[in-house]
Formats: structure tokens, C-alpha cells, sequence
């Protein structure tokens, strides 16, 4: 779980272009919205690309997104659920 | 009464200007990106919304950053009073190109939003609070007379506007920004501020 979370803020970084960020900046327990990264609308779609193209994940209901994608934690624990 | 610019800015041949005092030199053998870059530390700006926007964007908001930030300019102009009118001759294609090739295996949101010219408008806006019309025209070549003309007509019912020339490509970058105004803000400082003409704003691109 870990690793899968180092590469996450890894790929957030790299997907979304936070250049100014390194992936020790990022508390992977942290709102991703909001607060925390303060990320938008915009980067919510990356972040669904991110999971597409890296992990070939889709979110079949809309209403889990919000769940999945409160902090990178959390995505790691839903990309994580999805291969076993 | 005429109408006076009051502050301009330009990021051309590797340095950023402001009021005709070098803020940033990048190495000659700089790539848009890297001028952009040390434009963006040379300001000392913290403002993380700036690396996700694309290369035109991040030249008209570096551009706009120390005339707007000016004393007179930011201090005595009505923000929803004051338009954006700006003009280039590539529209926003280098981000469209960016985004065609995305559309071959995962297209980017991120880039699909800066699809347009007048994006950089918007974000200029947004950072400066500027709620008065705004205009991006797409013109063959830097054209002051159209510049001219369209920002007097606005100025008939705004107090002021930021204009300009914001030009990128994979060769290089090319911004000229300017603030012209009703009315001399400040009778003290009046020799500085240059006439609102073609001739004037022609002049401060070329020089």
C-alpha cells in the first residue's frame, strides 16, 4: 500500500502539473479538494484519466467519486480493492 | 482630456520589462518555458494556479502582473470599470495542438479548458479581480491602430483597460502589455505617463 501511495502523489503531480510540489509535500491523508491541494473541477477529470490510463479503472457510480477520491489514501485503498 | 498609459510590461528576447527596467534575463539559448519560469520567480509570485495553466496564459498573467500591481494602476482604477483587450496572431494553437494529441489515447481535461484564446483573458481576471468587458482579437501582426481604436471606444464608458500583444510558439514568446487610463491618476506623476496613440503604443512595443 505504501509504494502504491508514492506512486500516486507521484502521478498527481506529473497528471495535474503541481511543479511547484514534491511528493513529500503531499499528506496522503489530506483532503485532495478544498483544503489540502485545493484542487478543482478540472483536475477531479484528471484524476479519473489518471485512473483510466494508469490502473485501466473506471468508476461505474458517480456517487463513489467522492469517496474514492477524498484523499490519496483513499484512492490508493480503492485501486487496491479493484486488482484484488 | 486624453487618455494615457500609465504602466506596460514586456517579455521579449529572453527578459521581462516592466516600465523599461529589466526584471528577468533568461539565458539566450532559453526554451518559452524556462523565460516563463524565471519571469515567474523574478516576480517572486506564489500563486500555484500558475503551473497548471498553459504557456499563453502563464505570458499574459506574467505580463499583467507588475502593471497591475503598479501604484497608480492598482490603487486608483475601479476594477469592474477596467477592460482586457488583447490581441495575437496564433490564437491559442499551440494548446490545441497539445490537446490533438491527447485525443489520441486519453484527452486532457486540463487542456481541453485552455482550447481558446481569450482563456488568458479570464485568468487575468480572475487574479486581479477585473470584472469590466474584455476582447482577444487574432490578427496577422501586432496592430496598434485596432488596439487603439477599440480601446478609446471603450473608454468612452470604462475607466480604463489592459491591452496587448501576447504571442507564443515552440520558437519563442512575445508580451507586450499596457494600462491606459481616463485621466493622469495623480497630477504629480503626469510627465510619466505617455499619450494614448498608435503611434505611442507602437512605439513602446518596438522599442
Amino acid at each position: 500500500m505504501e509504494n502504491l501511495i508514492q506512486s500516486l502523489k507521484v502521478q498527481i503531480i506529473d497528471q495535474l502539473n503541481l511543479t511547484e510540489l514534491k511528493p513529500e509535500d503531499i499528506d496522503a491523508s489530506a483532503p485532495l479538494f478544498g483544503e489540502g491541494l485545493g484542487l478543482d473541477s478540472i483536475d477531479a477529470l484528471e484524476l479519473i484519466v489518471l485512473l483510466e490510463k494508469n490502473y485501466g479503472l473506471k468508476i461505474q457510480e458517480p456517487k463513489d467519486a467522492k469517496n474514492i477520491f477524498q484523499s490519496v489514501k483513499t484512492l490508493a485503498e480503492y485501486i487496491s480493492a479493484q486488482k484484488k | 482630456m486624453g487618455n494615457y498609459i500609465l504602466s506596460y510590461s514586456k517579455i521579449a528576447a529572453n527578459c521581462l520589462w516592466h516600465n523599461g527596467k529589466l526584471i528577468s534575463k533568461s539565458a539566450e539559448t532559453a526554451a518559452p518555458s524556462t523565460i516563463l519560469e524565471d519571469s515567474y520567480k523574478s516576480l517572486n509570485l506564489s500563486y500555484p494556479k500558475f503551473f497548471k495553466m498553459d504557456s499563453l496564459s502563464k505570458l499574459g498573467v506574467l505580463c499583467a502582473e507588475p502593471v497591475l500591481k503598479d501604484e497608480p494602476v492598482n490603487e486608483l482604477f475601479a476594477k469592474e470599470k477596467t477592460a482586457i483587450v488583447l490581441s495575437n496572431k496564433n490564437s491559442s494553437l499551440q494548446t490545441d495542438l497539445a490537446y490533438a494529441k491527447t485525443m489520441r489515447d486519453f484527452p486532457s481535461p486540463a487542456l481541453f479548458v485552455y482550447t481558446l484564446p481569450n482563456i488568458v483573458t479570464g485568468e487575468i481576471a480572475i487574479k486581479h479581480k477585473i470584472t469590466g468587458e474584455n476582447a482577444f482579437f487574432i490578427e496577422p501582426a501586432f496592430n496598434a491602430e485596432l488596439l487603439y481604436n477599440y480601446t478609446e471606444m471603450l473608454l468612452q464608458e470604462n475607466d480604463a483597460a489592459l491591452c496587448g500583444w501576447l504571442h507564443i510558439d515552440e520558437k519563442g514568446c512575445e508580451g507586450f502589455l499596457y494600462f491606459v487610463a481616463k485621466q493622469p491618476a495623480g497630477e504629480g506623476k503626469k510627465s510619466n505617463f505617455i499619450r494614448h496613440n498608435p503611434d505611442s503604443i507602437t512605439n513602446l512595443y518596438i522599442n
